[in-house]
C-alpha cells in the first residue's frame, strides 16, 4: 500500500468536493429586478458573517451545555469515588455520536460515493482506496468527536489544571478517540450493504439513530437534572438516590468499557484510576489492535461491498403488487386525484426522495414524543407532574402549555426550506399549467398536515395528562392552527422570494439553508405578537380564556395576511424569470 | 417567416426576442425572429452555447425574455403561461422526475396535473407505454431507470395529455436505435394529426430526414430558417449534406484543419 496514493486520492477528493465551501456557500438566486449588483453583494456577504456569527455561537451554546452535563458527572462521580467519569462520559457520549453517524456515513463514503465509479477503474491498490475513504470519514467523524468530547477536557483542566499528562492526553483522546467508533461504523455498514444487497437504506438507519442520539442527550441532560440544582452541585438531600443510582452504574461502567476508562485516566496527572502514562499506553494498544482487526475485514469484503453497492444502486424493493401489465386492467391505478391532493402527495414524495429530508422532518415532528418518552422511562416526567401541582391550578396554565406546544411546532423548517428542497425539480414545477396559488396552498396544506395534526394530537395527549379543562380545547385548537398557518405561509414567502435550488447536497436545502433559520424567526416573532395581543386583551380586563379568544382572533388575522403575502411571492417565482 | 405569420397559420411565434443573463454581457439570445407553422416538424439547430435551450426554456414558460414576445397557439408565455404550459408537451433535455415516484404514479401525476379523465388516461398510458416498450418497468421507482428509460418517460408523459404543440430539447441522446426510431415515428405521426413539433438537436441525420424546416442558430443569432432545400440554394451547395452546411453556416467547416489538429495531438 503506497502512502502517497492515498494522500493523493483524499487531496483530490477535497479538491474536487470542497466541503467548506458546500458549508458556508450560499447561492441563493439573486433578488428580481430592484437591486443592484453591489447591494446584492454586500447583503450577502451580510448574510454569510451573520449566519456564521449564529452558528458560531450556537456551537459555543452546545459545547457549553455539554461542558456543564461533563462537570455534574465529573462533580457527582468526585463524591462516588470516581475521579475520571466526567471524564469517561464525555469519550463515551462522544463515541456513541460518532458511531452512530459513522453508520449511517460509513456505506455512502466507503461504497457509493460518486468518485468510486472513476477510482475503481483505475489502476490503485483496494488497500489505497479503502485506506483513503477510511481517512475521509475519520476527518469528517473528528470534527464532530471534537464538538462533543472538547468540553469534557477542559472540565478536566478546572479540575486539575495544566499538567503534561492533559496535555498529552487530550491530544491522544482527541486523535485515537474516533478512530474505533469509526471502525465499528464501518464494519456496521459493510454488514448492511451485503445483508441489504446494496439497496438504499439510509432513511432507516438515520432515523434509527437520530433518535437514538437525542435519547442519549436528553437522558444524560435529564438524569443530572433531577440531581442537581442546576448550577451542577449536586443537591445534599438527593446524596443517597445519587449513590444508590450512579454508585453501581459508574461501577459497571468502567469494568464494561475498558477503552473509556483507559482514555479518561490518561488525561488526569493525579487522582485518575490508573496512571496516566500507562493509561495512554494500554490506549494506544487497544485502538492499534481494533484498527488491525477493522482494517483487516473491511479490505476483505470491500470490492465486493462495492461491486454490490454499484450494482444495486437505484434498486429499491419492488412493490408488493401486480406489475404494470397485470394493472393495466385493475381501474384503481388510474383513478384521478384532486390537483390539491396529487400535490400534496408530491411535496411528500420530495421529503421520502432524500434520506436528509425524510430524517430532519421525522425529527422535528417527533421531538415532543422523544422528549415524553425519555422522560418517562427516566422517571422525570412523573416528578414534573408531582412539581407541577401547584401550577396547574392557575388560570394561565392552559395558555403555558399551549404556548410551549406551539414553539415547539412553529420552529421548523418545513415551510421556510419547501421550495429550496425541490431544487432542480423546482423548475419542472414551473413548467406544469398550474396556478400559482394551487401550489402554493398545497404546501400550506403540506405543512399544516405535519405540524398542525401532530400539535393537536401532542395537545390532547397534554390535556388528557395534566388534567387540563377540556372547555378550554376550542381555543387551544384555533389558536394552533392559524398561528402555524400563519408561520408556515410567512416562513413559506421567505423562500419564495429567495429559494435554494442549486444546492450539491441535500443538507444544503436544509439544515445549511439560512431560510431556516428566518423561518425559526418569524415563528418566535409570530408568537411574541400574538401574546402580545393576549396580554393587551388581559390588561383591558378581560378573563384569561376571553384573552386567548382574543390571541385566536389576532393570529386568524395573521393567518390570512401571511396566507396572502405567500401567495404573492408564489405567483412571482412560478412566472417565467 | 413574414410569410408564416402573414398566413396566421402558425402554432409558435418568437417576436424580436432577447434574452440576456444576469452578469453576461452578451446575450444569450438575440432579437429571434421566428414561426412555426401548425403540422410541422421544426428542427432547432446550433452549436453547444448557441442559445437553443434558453429558446425552448423561454418557450415553455420557464424564463423570460428581456424583450419581445413568445406566442404558442395563441397564448402569450408571460401573460396566459398556464394556457400556454397547457397545450405544450415538454421534454427537457436532462429527464428530472420525482425519483421516488414510480414510472405509473408520474404519469398518472402528469394526467391530474393536466385534468386527463380516467378513461382515457388508462388508454393512452397503456398504448404510449407499449409503444416505447416500457410497460413491464412502469411499476418500478423512477430512480432504478436508465437514462434511456428515464427520456422514454419523459415522453411518455410529455405525451399522455394530448398536447397541441410537443416541444423537445435534445430528445435522442440517451435513447437505444429503436426507440430513437420509435420517437421520429410518433413526432411523424403527431405532426399528421395538425400539430406541431418543435425539437433542438445536435444530431444533423436526424433533422434532415425529419425536419420540414429548420432554424439554424449560433452565439444567440438566428443564422437561418426554412427547408434544406432552400439552405441549400442560399449556400449553393446542391450535394452538400446538412452537416456540412451546418459547419458552413456556423463557421465550423474547416474539418480538414480540425483532422490534422486531431492527428497532430493524438501523435
Amino acid at each position: 500500500m503506497s502512502l502517497r496514493v492515498v494522500l493523493l486520492l483524499v487531496r483530490t477528493y477535497y479538491l474536487g468536493t470542497r466541503p467548506w465551501e458546500q458549508l458556508f456557500s450560499r447561492s441563493a438566486s439573486r433578488g428580481r429586478g430592484v437591486e443592484t449588483k453591489h447591494t446584492a453583494t454586500t447583503v450577502r456577504r451580510i448574510g454569510y458573517v451573520l449566519l456564521s456569527i449564529l452558528l458560531f455561537f450556537s456551537f459555543v451554546m452546545v459545547m457549553v451545555m455539554f461542558g456543564f452535563n461533563y462537570y455534574s458527572f465529573q462533580s457527582i462521580g468526585r463524591t462516588l469515588g470516581y475521579p475520571d467519569i466526567g471524564a469517561m462520559m464525555a469519550q463515551f457520549i462522544g463515541a456513541v455520536i460518532v458511531f452512530l453517524f459513522s453508520c449511517m456515513s460509513a456505506p455512502s463514503v466507503l461504497y457509493r460515493g460518486k468518485d468510486l465509479s472513476l477510482l475503481m477503474s483505475v489502476p490503485i491498490r483496494r488497500s489505497e482506496l479503502l485506506a483513503s475513504r477510511m481517512v475521509l470519514l475519520y476527518l469528517s467523524m473528528a470534527s464532530l468527536y471534537f464538538f462533543i468530547v472538547f468540553p469534557g477536557i477542559v472540565i478536566v483542566y478546572f479540575v486539575t489544571g495544566i499538567s503534561v499528562p492533559l496535555f498529552l492526553g487530550a491530544v491522544l483522546t482527541l486523535l485515537l478517540g474516533p478512530l474505533v467508533p469509526v471502525l465499528l461504523g464501518s464494519l456496521f455498514g459493510m454488514l448492511i450493504t451485503r445483508l441489504m444487497k446494496g439497496r438504499k437504506h439510509k432513511s432507516l438507519i438515520e432515523v434509527f439513530s437520530i433518535i437514538v442520539m437525542m435519547a442519549l442527550i436528553i437522558y444524560s441532560q435529564s438524569s443530572i437534572m433531577r440531581f442537581t440544582d442546576g448550577s451542577g452541585l449536586f443537591e445534599g438531600s438527593a446524596a443517597d438516590d445519587l449513590g444508590r443510582t450512579y454508585g453501581a452504574l459508574f461501577e459497571r461502567l468502567h469494568h464494561a468499557l475498558p477503552l473509556f476508562a483507559c482514555q479518561a485516566s490518561m488525561l488526569f496527572s493525579v487522582g485518575g484510576r490508573l496512571n496516566p502514562y500507562l493509561a495512554a499506553a494500554a490506549c494506544i494498544v487497544m485502538n492499534a489492535v481494533l484498527a488491525l482487526v477493522a482494517m483487516f475485514l473491511l479490505e476483505a469484503s470491500y470490492g465486493r461491498c462495492v461491486s454490490i453497492a454499484l450494482s444495486g444502486e437505484g434498486r429499491s424493493r419492488r412493490r408488493e403488487t401486480a406489475g404494470a401489465t397485470e394493472r393495466f386492467g385493475d381501474r384503481s391505478a388510474y383513478r384521478p386525484a384532486s390537483l390539491r391532493s396529487t400535490l400534496i402527495r408530491k411535496e411528500w414524495d420530495v421529503v421520502r426522495g432524500t434520506s436528509s429530508f425524510f430524517v430532519e422532518i421525522i425529527g422535528e415532528v417527533c421531538v415532543p414524543i422523544i422528549l415524553v418518552v425519555v422522560y418517562a422511562l427516566s422517571g422525570l416526567l412523573g416528578e414534573l407532574s408531582e412539581g407541577l401541582g401547584a401550577l396547574t391550578v392557575s388560570p394561565w396554565f392552559p395558555a403555558a402549555v399551549s404556548g410551549i406546544l406551539l414553539l415547539m411546532s412553529s420552529f421548523t423548517m418545513i415551510s421556510s426550506t419547501s421550495v429550496s428542497r425541490e431544487g432542480p425539480l423546482f423548475d419542472l414545477c414551473r413548467s406544469w399549467p398550474i396556478p400559482a396559488s394551487v401550489q402554493v396552498d398545497a404546501k400550506l396544506v403540506f405543512h399544516m398536515l405535519l405540524m398542525y395534526l401532530s400539535h393537536a394530537v401532542y395537545l390532547l395527549v397534554a390535556v388528557f395528562l395534566l388534567g387540563i379543562g377540556f372547555e378550554n380545547l376550542p381555543w387551544m385548537l384555533a389558536l394552533g392552527f392559524f398561528t402555524i398557518l400563519g408561520t408556515g405561509a410567512l416562513s413559506l414567502a421567505v423562500d419564495y422570494r429567495r429559494p435554494l435550488l442549486d444546492w450539491k447536497i441535500p443538507q444544503q436545502a436544509m439544515k445549511r439553508n439560512f431560510n431556516g433559520l428566518i423561518g425559526m424567526g418569524i415563528g418566535l416573532l409570530y408568537l411574541a405578537v400574538v401574546a402580545s395581543a393576549v396580554l393587551l386583551a388581559y390588561l383591558a380586563g378581560l378573563t384569561p380564556v376571553a384573552s386567548m379568544y382574543v390571541g385566536c382572533a389576532a393570529s386568524a388575522v395573521g393567518a390570512f395576511a401571511s396566507r396572502k403575502i405567500a401567495l404573492r411571492q408564489g405567483r412571482s417565482a412560478y412566472l417565467p424569470r | 417567416m413574414e410569410q408564416v405569420r402573414e398566413s396566421g397559420d402558425f402554432a409558435i411565434a418568437f417576436d424580436h426576442v432577447t434574452k440576456r443573463y444576469d452578469g453576461k454581457e452578451t446575450p444569450a439570445v438575440e432579437d429571434l425572429n421566428l414561426a412555426i407553422r401548425k403540422g410541422e416538424i421544426f428542427g432547432f439547430l446550433g452549436p453547444n452555447g448557441a442559445g437553443k435551450s434558453t429558446t425552448i426554456r423561454m418557450l415553455v414558460g420557464m424564463l423570460r425574455q428581456n424583450s419581445g414576445t413568445i406566442t404558442a397557439d395563441g397564448f402569450d408565455n408571460i401573460v396566459s403561461s398556464v394556457g400556454l404550459k397547457r397545450c405544450l408537451g415538454y421534454v427537457p433535455d436532462e429527464p428530472v422526475f420525482y425519483e421516488r415516484m414510480s414510472g405509473l404514479r408520474h404519469i398518472n401525476f402528469i394526467c391530474d396535473l393536466y385534468g386527463v379523465p380516467q378513461r382515457l388516461r388508462k388508454e393512452r398510458i397503456g398504448k404510449l407505454a407499449s409503444l416505447f416498450e416500457m410497460t413491464e418497468v412502469l411499476d418500478d421507482p423512477i430512480s432504478s431507470y436508465s437514462h434511456g428509460m428515464k427520456q422514454k418517460l419523459g415522453v411518455i408523459a410529455a405525451l399522455v395529455h394530448d398536447p397541441m404543440i410537443l416541444v423537445l430539447d435534445e430528445p435522442m441522446v440517451g435513447l437505444d436505435p429503436r426507440s430513437s426510431f420509435i420517437l421520429k415515428d410518433v413526432m411523424r405521426e403527431f405532426c399528421r394529426k395538425g400539430r406541431t413539433v418543435f425539437f433542438s438537436t445536435h444530431v444533423m441525420e436526424v433533422a434532415e430526414r425529419l425536419c420540414d424546416r429548420v432554424g439554424i442558430i449560433s452565439k444567440g443569432r438566428l443564422l437561418f430558417e426554412g427547408t434544406l432545400e432552400e439552405l441549400k440554394l442560399r449556400k449553393g451547395g446542391e450535394d452538400a449534406t446538412l452537416e456540412e452546411l451546418f459547419l458552413q453556416m456556423t463557421g465550423q467547416a474547416d474539418v480538414a484543419g480540425l483532422a490534422k489538429r486531431t492527428e497532430e495531438v493524438l501523435e
